[in-house]
C-alpha cells in the first residue's frame, strides 16, 4: 500500500517529466501524442487490469458465514434401553471394569448435566409399549445415571429404529433441542414383515424427514465396547441370540439438531470423539483460501504470480509452465469449521481432488499449518496448505479447483454387514449399517456433494 | 574619411610610433579618422629601433586586418602603409611603412660632390662640416648632426614615395610630425618637411591641400643621455652632451621659422642614467621610455580637436605629471589622460597575461571550445601573429612593458611579475575574501564564456578578440570597479 | 501507460522478473518507479550540471572530467535506486535485482547523455561539454 502511493505520487512528478522532455523534443509526433494523453488522461490498459483484479479480491473473502458453532444449546438425550442394550451395562461389580459404553456415556451425562455448554437437559428412556410404539420415558438425571451404572433390570422389547427416531425427533423438534441418541441401532424389523429389511433405507428416510424440513443435521458417532450377555442380532438365525463375554458390539451416538447446535454439542458436549464420525446435512461456508506465492515457507516453482498485486487473498495467478520448469505453488485453506476428521492432513491427502480446466496439474502436498506459519501474518489464519503441480497450460485461460467431496467415511462399510448373527467371528459390525446411511444420505441428497470448493483462476502468461 | 598621416622622423618618431601602436591595440580611440599612416623616416635602415617598430606595425596590421573593420576594441584602429592607401594598386611605391629614400650608402662627402668642388665651396664646406661628418657613411643617420641631416633630406623631397604620399593626400586629411629635437635626421627632417609642405610654390601634387592640412608636431625635447665613449674608442660615436645645446638652437629657430603648425607638443625630461651609447646601426634599439608612450598621447590628443577647434591660433602643449615621482601609475596621469588609456590599458594588459598563461589551459572551455581554439591557435598564422605581438622578446607588448618598467624613471602601472589578476594594477587592487575570488581564472572563463554567448563569429581568431574585449571589459568594471 | 512503457523497457533487456512470483510488484512497481526515478534523476543531474553549475553559478565545473563524474555519479545512483526499490518493496533480492540495477545504470548513461545533448545548449559555461557537437554557436 505504501508504495502504491509512492507510485502515484511519481507519476504526476512523471508526466511533468514527461511533459517537459516532449517540450524539449518539440516535434510533431511527439506533440500529437501528448494531445491524445490530454484527451485520455486515464488510458483504459493502464487503469484495467488493477481494478478488474481487484474486484477479484473484494469478492474473495468467505461471502455466506458458515454458521458457527452456538455458545448454549438445549439438549435431549435419548438412551435406547432394550434388552440389546444390556450387555453395555453390565452390574457393576468389583472385579469388573466399566465398558467402554458405560464410561463414554457417564462422562456424556455429566457434561450434559453440569457443562456449561448445554443450557436446558432431558433425559429418556426409549422403549416400546406393548402395542410396538416406542415410547420416550422422561427421567431424571440420577434415573438415567443409574441406567448406565447398574444396567437395565427391566424386560423391554427392542423398539424399531425408524419409529424410535421418528419419536425422539419429533420430541426434540417441540422443544426445541438438540436431538443425542444413543443406540446399538440393531434394526431388528419384525418377523412377521420381512419386507422392512429390503426398505430399512427409505424407512430411516421417512422417519428423519422431519429433520430434512427443518433443515437439521446429523452426526453419527460410532464406537464399540464390550459386551456382556445376551446378544440378539437381527438376522435370527442360526441363533436368536448369542451370549457375549465382552466381545466388542457397536453403538453409535445420533446427534440430531441445527448444524450450529449439532457442532456445539460435538465439539463442547462429546468431545473426544471416535474416531468413526459421519456427517449429514452439514454444509460448511465458503473455506476461505488464497494462493501463497510470497511466502518463504512455501516458494512458489516456476513462473506464476498473482494477478493482482495487491490483493491480500489472491484468487487469480498468472503462469506459464516451461519445459523442465513445471509451475508448482501452494494454496492455503482456512479448514478450522470443518469436523475434526476432514481436518487431517492424510485425510485431505486422500481425498481432496483437483478439477482443472484449460491445463493438466496435480495435488502435491499437502500439509497443516505449523506455529511456524502462524507466526507469519499472511499464513496464520490459515490451517492447511496444498501444493498443486502445473505441468502444461492449453487455454489462454483456466481454473485450478480444489475440492472435497462429501464421501461415504470408509469405516461404515466396514462397520456394516449382511449377518450380524456372531458378533464374535465378526466384531464391530452392524447389520445393515450401509442400509442406514444410505437412509440419511437421501434425506440429504440436494445438498452439494463437496464439503468445499477453491478455485483458483489462472491466466497463461504470455510476455 | 579623413586619414591622419604621422611622419615619425629618426629613432624618437619610431619609438614613439612604437607606443602609438600599443595604446592602438588596447583600442585606445583615435577620433576624427579612420586610417592612420605612419610614415617612418630613417636613412639609417638598419635602425633597430626603426626596425622593431616596422615589425609591429606590420604584426599589428595583420591582427587588424583579421578582424576587419571595427569602432572599437582592440586592434580596431586602421593602420595602413603608404602604398595601400591608393587602394587601386597602382602605386609603385614599396608597401611598407618606412622609407629610405634611395640608397644613401657612400660618405658625406661624396654625397655633396665635395671632392668636384672648388677651392673656396671646399672652404665653405669645411666650415660647415666636420672632418667626420663629411667621412661618416650615410646609411647609418645623421649621428645627431642636424648640419649634415638637413642637406641630405632635402633630397627627399623629390623622391617618389613623397610624391605618391602628395598625390593621395586629400582635403581634410591630417599631418602630425613625431622628431626629436637634439638628434639628426628628427631635428632637421621636422622643419624641411614642413616648409616643403607648406610652401605655396610647391612642386608636389596637391599642393594646396597639403598647404591647408591641419598639422600637429610633437616635438620631443631630450629625455636621455648616452654614455661617454671610453678613451681611445671609435670616434664613431654620438655626444650627447651637445643635446641641450642643439635643442636650446632648434627652439630657436622654430620659434622664428616655423610657420603652418596648428597644435604643437612638447616633451621631456631630465635625462636619467646613460644609455649604451650606439650612434645607429641594428645596435641602437634603445629600450622604451614612458616619454616615448606619453609623446604618442599627443597624437590621440591633436586627434580629439576639430577641424575648427584647431583652425584657430596655433595651440602649444606640454605634458606635466600630477607629481614628479619615479614610478609613474595611472594615477599619477591627469584625469583626461588617465580616462583615454587606463582602462583600455588594464584590459589589454589583462587580455595579453590571460592570453598567454591561461588560455592553453582553457580548451575545454565553452568560449574555446565552440570555436576549436586549441585547434586554431596551432593551425591558424593569425594567432602566432598575435602571440608575436603579445609576446615577441623584440618588439612585443610584454618587452615594451618590461622595457618601460628597466628606466630611472618607470612606467609602472602594472605590476609586472604578478600572476594574480587581482594584483596586477598598481593603483587598484580587488578585494578577495573566501567567497569572493575576485578576478580568478574561473571568473575569466566564465566571463569570457559569457561574453561567446553573444557571439556569432565563427572564426576562432575573431571570436576569442570580442570575446576577450567584453570579458576585460566586464572585470575591469564589475570586480575591479575601476573608474 | 507508464507502468508498460517501463516493464516493456526493462523487461527488453532483462527477460521476465525473477522471482516470478513478484512479477507484479516489479511491473507494477518497481519498473515503473524506477523507470520515473531514473528520467527524473538523470534530468536533474543533468539540469543541475547544465543550468545550476555552469549558467547560475558559474562553478568551473564546465570541463569533460566534470561532466564525466556527474554522469558516473548519476549511474550510481541509477544502480542504488531498483536495489532500494527491491528492499523497499519487500521483494525477495535476487541475481536479477542486480542485472537490473546493472541495466538501469547502464539506461543512466545513455539518458544522461541525451538529456546533456538536448539541454546543453542553454549552458553559458559548458555548451560544449561534453563536445561542442551538435551546436557550432
Amino acid at each position: 500500500m505504501k508504495s502504491d502511493y509512492m507510485f502515484n505520487k511519481q507519476r504526476t512528478a512523471g508526466t511533468l517529466v514527461l511533459w517537459l522532455m516532449i517540450v524539449l523534443a518539440g516535434t510533431g509526433c511527439y506533440t500529437k501524442k501528448s494531445q491524445e494523453e490530454e484527451t485520455a488522461p486515464e488510458p483504459k490498459s493502464e487503469s484495467a487490469a488493477p481494478a478488474a483484479t481487484g474486484a477479484e479480491a473484494t469478492e474473495a473473502p468467505p461471502a455466506a458465514t458458515p454458521p458457527s458453532a452456538k455458545a448454549k444449546v438445549d439438549v435431549d438425550l435419548y438412551l435406547e434401553v432394550s434388552n440389546g442394550m444390556k450387555g453395555f451395562m453390565p452390574p457393576p461389580a468389583a472385579d469388573k471394569k466399566p465398558t467402554v459404553f458405560q464410561s463414554r456415556l457417564n462422562k456424556l451425562l455429566s457434561e450434559v448435566e453440569d457443562g456449561i455448554y448445554v443450557d436446558s437437559k432431558r433425559y429418556y428412556l426409549a422403549k416400546e409399549d406393548g402395542q410396538g410404539q416406542p415410547v420416550l420415558e422422561s427421567v431424571s438425571y440420577g434415573t438415567l445415571k443409574n441406567t448406565i451404572t447398574s444396567g437395565i433390570k427391566a424386560d423391554v422389547r427392542g423398539t424399531p429404529l425408524p419409529a424410535m427416531l421418528q419419536a425422539a425427533l419429533a420430541n426434540s423438534i417441540k422443544g426445541g433441542a438438540v436431538s443425542v441418541i444413543v443406540s446399538d441401532f440393531i434394526h431388528g424389523p419384525d418377523p412377521n414383515n420381512p419386507g422392512q429389511f429390503l426398505s430399512l433405507d427409505s424407512d430411516i428416510r421417512s422417519s428423519l424427514k422431519q429433520a430434512e424440513h427443518k433443515n437439521l443435521v446429523v452426526a453419527v458417532l460410532a464406537d464399540a465396547s464390550p459386551f456382556y450377555g445376551s446378544y440378539y442380532p437381527a438376522v435370527k438365525k442360526p441363533a436368536t441370540k448369542q451370549n457375549l463375554t465382552g466381545q466388542e458390539v457397536p453403538f453409535y451416538t445420533w446427534v440430531i439438531g441445527p448444524q450450529a447446535e449439532v457442532q456445539t454439542v460435538i465439539n463442547k458436549v462429546l468431545r473426544n470423539l471416535p474416531a468413526q464420525q459421519a456427517y449429514f446435512g452439514f454444509s460448511y461456508g465458503a473455506v476461505p483460501y488464497s494462493a501463497i506465492l510470497k511466502a518463504k515457507a512455501f516458494k512458489p516453482q516456476g513462473v506464476v504470480y498473482c494477478t493482482s498485486r495487491t490483493a491480500q487473498v489472491c484468487t487469480s495467478v498468472n503462469l506459464i509452465p516451461e519445459k523442465g520448469a513445471p509451475v508448482a505453488f501452494d494454496i492455503a485453506l482456512d479448514l478450522s469449521q470443518l469436523p475434526a476428521s476432514m481436518q487431517e492432513a492424510a485425510y485431505l491427502k486422500k481425498h481432496l481432488q483437483l478439477t482443472v480446466t484449460g491445463g493438466k496439474a496435480a495435488i502435491g502436498t499437502v500439509v497443516a499449518a505449523t506455529p511456524d506459519t502462524r507466526a507469519v501474518p499472511e499464513l496464520a489464519t490459515y490451517t492447511h496448505f496444498v501444493r498443486v503441480t502445473v505441468t502444461q497450460v492449453t487455454a489462454a485461460t483456466g481454473t485450478l479447483t480444489v475440492q472435497l467431496p462429501s464421501v461415504v467415511p470408509a469405516w461404515i462399510p466396514q462397520w456394516s454387514t449382511q449377518n450380524d448373527n456372531n458378533p464374535a467371528a465378526a466384531p464391530r459390525k452392524t447389520y445393515q449399517l450401509q442400509k442406514i446411511v444410505e437412509g440419511l444420505q437421501a434425506l440429504y441428497r440436494d445438498k452439494s456433494e463437496q464439503v468445499f470448493t477453491a478455485t483458483i483462476k489462472f491466466n497463461k502468461e504470455t510476455n | 574619411m579623413a586619414k591622419l598621416f604621422v611622419f615619425g622622423i629618426g629613432g624618437t618618431g619610431s619609438r614613439v610610433i612604437r607606443s602609438l601602436v600599443m595604446l592602438m591595440a588596447a583600442g585606445v580611440k583615435i577620433k576624427n579618422c579612420d586610417k592612420i599612416v605612419p610614415i617612418i623616416i630613417d636613412p639609417d635602415t638598419q635602425n633597430g629601433d626603426m626596425n622593431r617598430t616596422v615589425e609591429l606595425l606590420k604584426t599589428y596590421k595583420h591582427l587588424h586586418d583579421q578582424l576587419g573593420k571595427r569602432d572599437e576594441g582592440f586592434f580596431h584602429t586602421n593602420i595602413s602603409t603608404l602604398s595601400s592607401i591608393a587602394g587601386d594598386g597602382s602605386s609603385k611605391v614599396r608597401d611598407s611603412f618606412v622609407y629610405d629614400f634611395g640608397g644613401i650608402n657612400k660618405p658625406f662627402k661624396d654625397h655633396v660632390g665635395y671632392n668636384q668642388l672648388d677651392i673656396d665651396s671646399q672652404a665653405l664646406v669645411d666650415l660647415l662640416f666636420t672632418p667626420e661628418n663629411l667621412n661618416n657613411s650615410l646609411d647609418v643617420g645623421f649621428r645627431g648632426s642636424p648640419n649634415v641631416g638637413s642637406v641630405v633630406l632635402n633630397e627627399i623631397i623629390d623622391s617618389p614615395e613623397m610624391r605618391f604620399f602628395a598625390s593621395n593626400f586629400q582635403a581634410g586629411d591630417r599631418i602630425f610630425f613625431v622628431s626629436s629635437i637634439f638628434g639628426g635626421t628628427g631635428a632637421a627632417g621636422f622643419p624641411l618637411l614642413l616648409k616643403n609642405f607648406k610652401d605655396s610654390r610647391s612642386s608636389l601634387p596637391n599642393a594646396s591641400s597639403l598647404n591647408a592640412a591641419l598639422t600637429g608636431a610633437m616635438v620631443v625635447l631630450p629625455y636621455f643621455s648616452l654614455e661617454q665613449p671610453a678613451a681611445g674608442a671609435e670616434v664613431d660615436f654620438i655626444d650627447s652632451n651637445t643635446f641641450t645645446t642643439k635643442a636650446k638652437d632648434a627652439l630657436s629657430y622654430y620659434q622664428h621659422h616655423l610657420q603652418g603648425v596648428n597644435a604643437t607638443y612638447y616633451m621631456g625630461d631630465t635625462p636619467d642614467k646613460p644609455l649604451e651609447n650606439n650612434p645607429g646601426r641594428a645596435s641602437q634599439k634603445n629600450d622604451a621610455h614612458l616619454v616615448e608612450l606619453l609623446s604618442a598621447l599627443s597624437i590621440i590628443d591633436f586627434m580629439d580637436y576639430s577641424d575648427n577647434e584647431l583652425s584657430g591660433s596655433a595651440l602649444f602643449h606640454e605634458f606635466g605629471l600630477r607629481e614628479d615621482v619615479d614610478n609613474v601609475q595611472f594615477s599619477h596621469l591627469d584625469q583626461e589622460t588617465r580616462d583615454r588609456i587606463a582602462k583600455q590599458l588594464i584590459r589589454f594588459h589583462f587580455f595579453s597575461r590571460y592570453f598567454t598563461h591561461h588560455v592553453p589551459e582553457d580548451s575545454q572551455a565553452a568560449y574555446a571550445k565552440g570555436v576549436d581554439l586549441a585547434g586554431a591557435m596551432r593551425n591558424e598564422p593569425i594567432f602566432r601573429e598575435l602571440t608575436k605581438f603579445l609576446n615577441s622578446p623584440d618588439f612585443g607588448y610584454e618587452a615594451w612593458l618590461k622595457e618601460l618598467g628597466r628606466m630611472e624613471r618607470t612606467f609602472s602601472a602594472f605590476h609586472l611579475n604578478e600572476p594574480d589578476f587581482n594584483r596586477m594594477v598598481s593603483d587598484k587592487q580587488v578585494e578577495t575574501g573566501f567567497l569572493n575570488k575576485g578576478i580568478s581564472q574561473g571568473a575569466f572563463v566564465k566571463e569570457l564564456n559569457r561574453a561567446s554567448e553573444a557571439i556569432s563569429d565563427r572564426e576562432a581568431f575573431k571570436a576569442t578578440i570580442k570575446a576577450f574585449e567584453v570579458a576585460t571589459n566586464n572585470l575591469v568594471e564589475e570586480k575591479l570597479k575601476y573608474s | 501507460m507508464i507502468q508498460n512503457f517501463f516493464s516493456g523497457l526493462y523487461e527488453l533487456f532483462l527477460g521476465r522478473p525473477m522471482p516470478a512470483n513478484f512479477t507484479q510488484d516489479y511491473r507494477e512497481v518497481i519498473f515503473p518507479n524506477t523507470g520515473l526515478l531514473l528520467l527524473v534523476i538523470s534530468l536533474a543531474l543533468v539540469v543541475l550540471y547544465y543550468y545550476v553549475f555552469n549558467r547560475v553559478m558559474s562553478t568551473g565545473f564546465y570541463k569533460p572530467k566534470h561532466w564525466f563524474i556527474m554522469l558516473i555519479l548519476n549511474a550510481v545512483i541509477a544502480f542504488a535506486v531498483p536495489i532500494m526499490q527491491v528492499n523497499g518493496n519487500g521483494v525477495e533480492t535476487h541475481s536479477y535485482t542486480y542485472t537490473f540495477a546493472f541495466v538501469n545504470a547502464v539506461l543512466s548513461l545513455v539518458l544522461f547523455f541525451v538529456f546533456s545533448l538536448l539541454l546543453k545548449k542553454g549552458s553559458v559555461q559548458a555548451w560544449t561539454t561534453p563536445m561542442r557537437w551538435p551546436h557550432s554557436r
